[in-house]
């Protein structure tokens, strides 16, 4: 996969990122080394490794028990802006 | 040129488990604005779902009902993008490895029996509430929802019309409540639908560019969109415009559909597995249990009613409309063995007593099945009459009363003393001469008449053969 300046502008925009020129050239060439590292990964032979070793049964996932939640203060606790029970964010129309 | 339609449908229905697909927050709707939130559903860095088991299982029953494979193995992966109601940025759904795999919807429509292909089923968390205030320009994020599960079931573009979306609904919403995993509520939100359309010349098998439509919060909304996007697409082919792959908003009022997402900004949701979230192995011993403790489908029932009671197809449909009731005509039939008797009765009296109490139908019929057994029995052994059988069930629906002691209590139960009814018919013939008259010239209907008198007289309480034998040997 070839790491274009272009494609780290758009994960940048997809993590909602800002970055200098600077920035952007330094992940390319951060990027670039970090894929040829995984390269290596993949010239291990996997033929006869199971894919998946940890696996967890289907019968023993959490019981649908309910359990007390936090309190509406403790929620918003965090909130800069609240209102009604609510967090208030800047309005947002898909 | 003769065009038609290829659509499909991506379902989501909330699934009524007690819980939250990755917390152990209340999953009901309804209540105060964030008060069942916690670490988990709320976000905070370091809180590690954990799958709810009762969510995967309903996902699996989905699966099996439709005919879906069953994946050996099921992966949580996440889906990332930003929005103020998610607040991980990132949803937990499945890609690569969803719970269930191919499957089909089968209906009827106009007599023909219909197979639309399923491509999933697979579990994910909902996201929560954003409400949009105009005044303020601000939106209150309500994190009740969040997390809460829901099965996203994806057909194959199989369908041809939006009658057939909307039978591919309808006959997914009858499912999930026969099998007790949803609600199906459109308008609380726990069923939702997103449509995608394109056309084609017909008779050729190119998927050519197709809209997504969002915002449809009722069947006849379904129907209306699909009918107006077809329209809209076949309109910009005559015209040579080229249609853009983007997803729409349908205005149900206005009865249009408008652009929703700028087009620059496509959706890239890198999905990876979840790190925080194991893959889960499904054994097989465990499915056949699921699947032999599924409840016998709406669609088996209506062929055994038929085939094996001969109960007119209408009947049959009626009867099987809703899964309690379906239960309540099969339980009666244990202790009443007369399907036809037990199918009026319900169909006459009981449905109509449902819809004039207003009863929903998720909570248990407060009038019990050997009650109405008992009713029966005395309308078998003619002990009252069908009118009086009616007047019984009203009293006694909502009480519960037991039926036999309600038919003494209201005198209700059938007159056979010969000499009472013989006195009733006697002053019935004195008071209406010239009907004795007309049956004396052979006008047989004005048996009828004496009958309806007689019984009108006895307050619907003679049994009826006895007057009948008696007016007949009283007219000669």
């Amino acid at each position: 996969m070839e790491i274009t300046i272009d494609l780290v502008k758009h994960l940048a925009n997809l993590s909602r990122l800002n970055f200098s020129d600077d920035e952007l050239e330094n992940f390319k060439n951060e990027f670039v080394q970090t894929l040829n590292q995984i390269d290596e990964l993949q010239s291990v032979d996997t033929d006869n490794v199971v894919p998946y070793s940890n696996l967890i049964d289907a019968e023993d996932l959490r019981e649908d028990t309910i359990k007390p939640s936090l309190s509406n203060e403790e929620v918003l606790k965090n909130a800069p802006k609240k209102s009604r029970g609510a967090i208030v964010v800047p309005k947002v129309v898909e | 040129m003769e065009f038609e339609a290829v659509i499909g449908l991506e379902i989501h229905c909330e699934l009524k488990t007690k819980t939250k697909n990755f917390c152990s927050c209340k999953n009901e709707f309804g209540f105060n604005m964030n008060t069942n939130v916690c670490p988990v559903c709320l976000g905070l860095p370091g809180a590690l779902p954990v799958p709810n088991k009762t969510a995967f299982e309903y996902c699996i029953k989905a699966g099996l009902s439709f005919g879906c494979d069953i994946n050996d193995i099921a992966i949580f992966e996440r889906k990332n993008y930003f929005y103020p109601d998610l607040p991980k940025a990132y949803q937990i759904s499945q890609l690569e490895k969803p719970i269930c795999l191919n499957g089909c919807v089968e209906f009827e429509e106009e007599g023909l029996e219909k197979s639309i292909r399923l491509n999933r089923i697979h579990l994910e968390e909902d996201a929560g509430k954003s409400i949009h205030d105009n005044l303020t320009n601000s939106s209150l994020i309500d994190l009740n929802r969040s997390s809460v599960p829901l099965i996203e079931i994806v057909t194959e573009p199989d369908i041809r019309s939006s009658s057939e979306a909307v039978k591919v609904l309808e006959t997914i919403k009858e499912t999930l409540k026969y099998i007790d995993v949803s609600d199906c509520k459109m308008q609380e939100g726990s069923l939702r639908c997103d449509v995608n359309v394109s056309i084609r010349e017909k008779g050729t098998d190119k998927l050519n560019t197709r809209t997504e439509m969002k915002n449809l919060s009722s069947f006849k909304a379904v129907q209306r969109a699909i009918d107006f996007e077809i329209q809209r697409q076949i309109e910009m082919f005559k015209n040579g415009e080229k249609l853009t792959q983007e997803t729409l908003r349908w205005d149900d009022e206005k009865g249009v559909n408008y652009s929703l997402r700028s087009k620059e900004e496509s959706n890239d949701y890198k999905y990876f597995p979840d790190p925080d979230l194991l893959p889960i192995k499904i054994e097989r011993d465990y499915v056949s249990k699921i699947k032999n403790n599924l409840p016998r489908l709406p669609k088996t029932r209506r062929k055994q009613y038929i085939e094996e009671f001969n109960l007119p197809e209408y009947d049959a449909k009626v009867l099987t409309n809703d899964k309690q009731i379906s239960d309540f005509f099969e339980e009666t039939l244990k202790q009443f063995n007369n399907p036809k008797q037990v199918s009026n009765l319900i169909m006459s009296d009981i449905l109509r007593l449902i819809k004039q109490n207003e009863l929903n139908l998720e909570e248990k019929l407060p009038f019990s099945i050997d009650n109405f057994v008992k009713l029966l029995k005395m309308l078998d052994s003619k002990e009252i009459t069908r009118t009086s059988c009616t007047t019984i069930l009203e009293n006694i629906f909502i009480t519960n009363e037991d039926a036999i002691k309600c038919a003494e209590r209201l005198n209700l139960k059938v007159n056979d003393n010969e000499d009472e009814i013989l006195q009733i018919v006697l002053e019935v013939i004195k008071n209406n001469p010239n009907a004795v008259q007309d049956y004396k010239n052979g006008n047989e209907r004005t048996l009828t008449f004496f009958m309806g008198q007689v019984m009108k007289a006895s307050r619907g309480r003679a049994k009826p053969d006895t007057v009948t034998k008696l007016i007949k040997e009283n007219l000669k």
